[in-house]
């Protein structure tokens, strides 16, 4: 396996940051419960790219073994997630996540 | 004396038994014992007496001489600093463990008849045990510590049978008046105890009263201020415990509690501790002689108060009470002339005699429905001959009746302070002999009053004396039987025709009116020489009559302290003037209550200020409500604005801080998920640009 030049890191590590930053941006402006749900998982993607981008720079399996279990968890936690809206959904017939502010001071 | 054991080890079990019969009646009164509770009460005290008597009879036969000690195991121990538990037996113990067992045992049984059915009867009797208990460790400690334990423990007796009829206010409060009272003296006696120890560097008596320092002229000079202080604080503590002015106000009013109570702790014995303390510690007195004039002094003034008192008041149970303080007030007027024995012997036969008074007062107020308001009742004597007969008796040895037992022992005070070498000694015993007419008018009064003349009952008597309980059924029973047709239901209808009680009430008095009668004759037959018993049985305690010879304190200052230095009435003439006093006193009590009533009123009304003085007791509760209550309870107000303003307001400062700083805290939790992103986001992004500028 040829070894990655520190040029395309750069790319691959770019990428990762600009998923992120459109998750971020999805999470915060988003009103849909669902789709705010979605952006997490595209923050969650862009971590993993950087962690393997890392991890074949290096030249190890550390990277990808991480985002094996990054995975594993993130899938969990959708099911345990799409549960949850599916519940608040019944509640008040509608997604809109606005209108679950109970925590207000 | 007990099969198996030497005699002082069967000493050291007196105690013991009355401790061992309160413990199994608190464990076992309420669910198994209840009305035979009295049982082992009655069979430990009756043992302890039983015990004490033959301990008695080994000093009297001189099985055992002098001074007896024994250790039984170190009870505090740090560093040089040892209290024992341990015995101190001579004559002076021994005779006080004789009459308070036995008087005891005569109240306990007459307790069982005059306390059946009351709420609490087991409480009543583990009350009592206890209280014989802390008496016989007060007497037969070997030192100081020990015997504050005894002094303490009777005061907390004392307390919880005045205050035995609880749901009563006045019982409450009476029994707190005691107990605070009681708290003046004991704070005294612990204080003096700290400087006997500071003084003589241990708390034992032998070690004290014998040490060769009390003879040692450098010593003596360097201490003579701290043993005045010892002997003033001393003084204090036993003026508390015996009811001496000024600090006599707590015993007319512990007469709220049950009358067995009355004549066995507040006239027989506990009031006595002070008069063995100021007699068991007479060798540092002698080294105090101003103070020990003052106990004279005081107990002389004590005696001429209360008598006073008690020839205007009313309730018989309160006229004993004054009684009591003013025959107290004759002993320490002994004490004061370092007369001890004859202190000694008056307390003897004072415990018979003031005993049998309130026991057969107790039969009265039994038949009588509970009422003891002498202006109610007359010519009783007729419904309860043996109460009557024994009441006389009683009423004969405390006036001091010749031939009776306060005659002779109060004869032997009168003599002693007449002949002391102390030049005030006469004054005091002319006071004396004024006492005892007063006394002698007192106490025919009362029995002229409700024994003789014509037959009048009070409205209760003959029923059921209304219990001092005012537990929540009693009280609804008793306002349905006032709304009932009749008003006359539930346990009133079980009355019974005034009496002289059960044989458990009338036995004892009779045993008691026989010691009152003849007790006095042990003062002045059966001795050595010619003298009483007595006298000759106390001569071996260690300087009771102070000491035999001029103690030398600093070059040219001697304190002569010595017993009957002087002649100068003869002892006949004194008892032939007593005899006088004493008749005149009944004459004038029997022509004013007894032949004729009217002028009784007659010169009461003309005497109208006197009398009111009287009868408001000189005032001397008022004194204290406006001089120390009032001013007590200002401060207490005063202290209470500082801590609702002060205290108060600091730990409400403290408290506001976090409150105010939520309060500005609030609006920036919205509820809104975007923003606690943003709130997230942001926090994540100054942590991370904040280590990126440190490891730059």
């Amino acid at each position: 396996m040829a070894v990655m030049s520190q040029a395309i890191l750069y790319e691959y590590l770019s990428l990762g940051a600009v998923l992120f930053v459109l998750g971020l941006i999805g999470f915060v402006a988003r009103r849909n419960m669902i789709l705010i749900f979605l952006s997490t998982e595209i923050m969650f993607q862009g971590v993993a790219i950087n962690l393997i981008a890392f991890g074949r720079y290096w030249m190890n399996m550390d990277g990808q073994s991480f985002v094996i279990f990054l995975l594993t968890i993130a899938a969990a936690e959708a099911s345990l997630a799409l549960g949850l809206v599916i519940l608040l959904f019944r509640r008040r017939e509608t997604l809109n996540v606005d209108v679950w502010s109970e925590m207000q001071g | 004396m007990l099969p198996g054991l030497s005699i002082m080890q069967s000493v050291a079990l007196i105690p013991l038994f009355p401790l061992l019969a309160a413990l199994i009646i608190t464990l076992s009164g309420a669910r198994v014992l209840k009305s035979r509770s009295w049982m082992p009460a009655v069979i430990g005290v009756a043992i302890s007496a039983v015990l004490a008597l033959s301990l008695l009879v080994m000093f009297q036969r001189r099985h055992i001489v002098g001074v007896q000690h024994l250790t039984i195991y170190h009870w505090i121990s740090s560093g040089g600093f040892s209290i024992p538990i341990g015995i101190y037996v001579d004559p002076l113990t021994s005779l006080f463990l004789v009459f308070v067992t036995f008087v005891s045992t005569l109240i306990f049984i007459y307790s069982c008849g005059y306390m059946q059915g009351d709420y609490g009867y087991f409480r009543f009797f583990a009350y009592l045990s206890l209280f014989v208990f802390f008496m016989c460790t007060l007497v037969l400690a070997d030192n100081f510590v020990l015997l504050y334990l005894g002094w303490e423990g009777v005061g907390l007796a004392s307390y919880l049978l005045v205050g035995y009829y609880y749901t009563k206010p006045s019982a409450r409060e009476a029994a707190k008046k005691a107990f605070i009272v009681n708290r003046i003296g004991d704070t005294c006696l612990a204080i003096a105890i700290f400087i006997i120890y500071l003084v003589f560097h241990t708390e034992t008596f032998s070690r004290i009263f014998q040490s060769s320092d009390l003879k040692n002229v450098g010593f003596l000079a360097a201490h003579h201020g701290t043993l005045i202080w010892i002997a003033l604080l001393l003084m204090f503590g036993a003026f508390a415990k015996s009811a001496q002015f000024p600090l006599h106000v707590w015993l007319p009013d512990a007469m709220e509690g049950p009358t067995p109570v009355s004549a066995l702790i507040h006239a027989a014995t506990m009031v006595t501790a002070g008069v063995y303390l100021i007699a068991r510690c007479m060798p540092l007195f002698t080294l105090a002689m101003p103070v020990l004039h003052l106990v004279g002094v005081v107990g002389c003034f004590t005696a001429f108060m209360a008598a006073t008192i008690a020839m205007c008041q009313y309730d018989m149970k309160r006229i004993w009470a004054y009684s009591t303080v003013s025959q107290l007030g004759y002993m320490f007027m002994a004490l004061g002339v370092a007369s001890g024995t004859a202190a000694v012997f008056h307390v003897f036969t004072h415990a018979f005699f003031k005993a049998l008074l309130f026991l057969s007062t107790g039969s009265v107020m039994h038949a009588m429905g509970g009422e003891l308001d002498i202006r109610k009742m007359s010519g009783i004597r007729k419904v309860m001959p043996i109460t009557a007969g024994c009441l006389l008796i009683g009423a004969l040895a405390l006036s001091g009746f010749p031939g009776f037992s306060g005659f002779f022992s109060k004869d032997e005070i009168l003599t002693a302070a007449m002949n002391a070498s102390w030049n005030w000694g006469p004054l005091l015993s002319v006071v004396g002999f004024i006492t005892a007419l007063i006394t002698a008018y007192y106490t025919f009064r009362v029995f002229f009053r409700v024994f003789m003349g014509d037959l009048v009952l009070p409205a209760t008597a003959g029923k059921h004396e209304p219990s001092a309980f005012v537990l929540p059924e009693q009280a609804r029973l008793e306002s349905s039987a006032a709304h009932g047709s009749h008003g006359n239901t539930g346990h009133e209808t079980d009355g019974h025709k005034p009496s002289d009680g059960s044989a458990a009430m009338w036995m004892p008095l009779i045993i008691l009116a026989c010691g009152a009668a003849l007790a006095g004759y042990l003062g002045v037959f059966g001795g050595a020489n010619g003298g009483g018993w007595i006298q000759s049985f106390l001569s071996p305690v260690h300087l009771l009559n102070g000491a035999a010879h001029p103690v030398v304190i600093t070059p040219g200052t001697h304190i002569p302290v010595q017993t009957v230095s002087t002649v100068r009435v003869a002892p006949a003439m004194l008892m032939g003037a007593g005899a006088v006093l004493v008749l005149l006193g009944v004459l004038v009590a029997a022509y004013f209550h007894w032949a004729n009533r009217r002028a009784a009123d007659a010169v009461g009304a003309a005497l109208a200020p006197v009398v009111k003085f009287l009868e408001n007791k000189w005032y001397i509760d008022e004194l204290y409500n406006y001089g120390i209550v009032q001013p007590l309870w200002l401060f207490g107000q005063a202290l209470s604005i500082f801590d609702r303003f002060v205290v108060d307001g600091v730990v409400f400062m403290i408290g506001f801080f976090p409150q105010f700083t939520g309060y500005v805290l609030k609006p920036t939790q919205s509820g809104r998920l975007r923003y606690y992103g943003i709130g997230m986001i942001a926090g994540v992004a100054v942590v991370i640009l904040g280590v990126l500028y440190l490891l730059r």
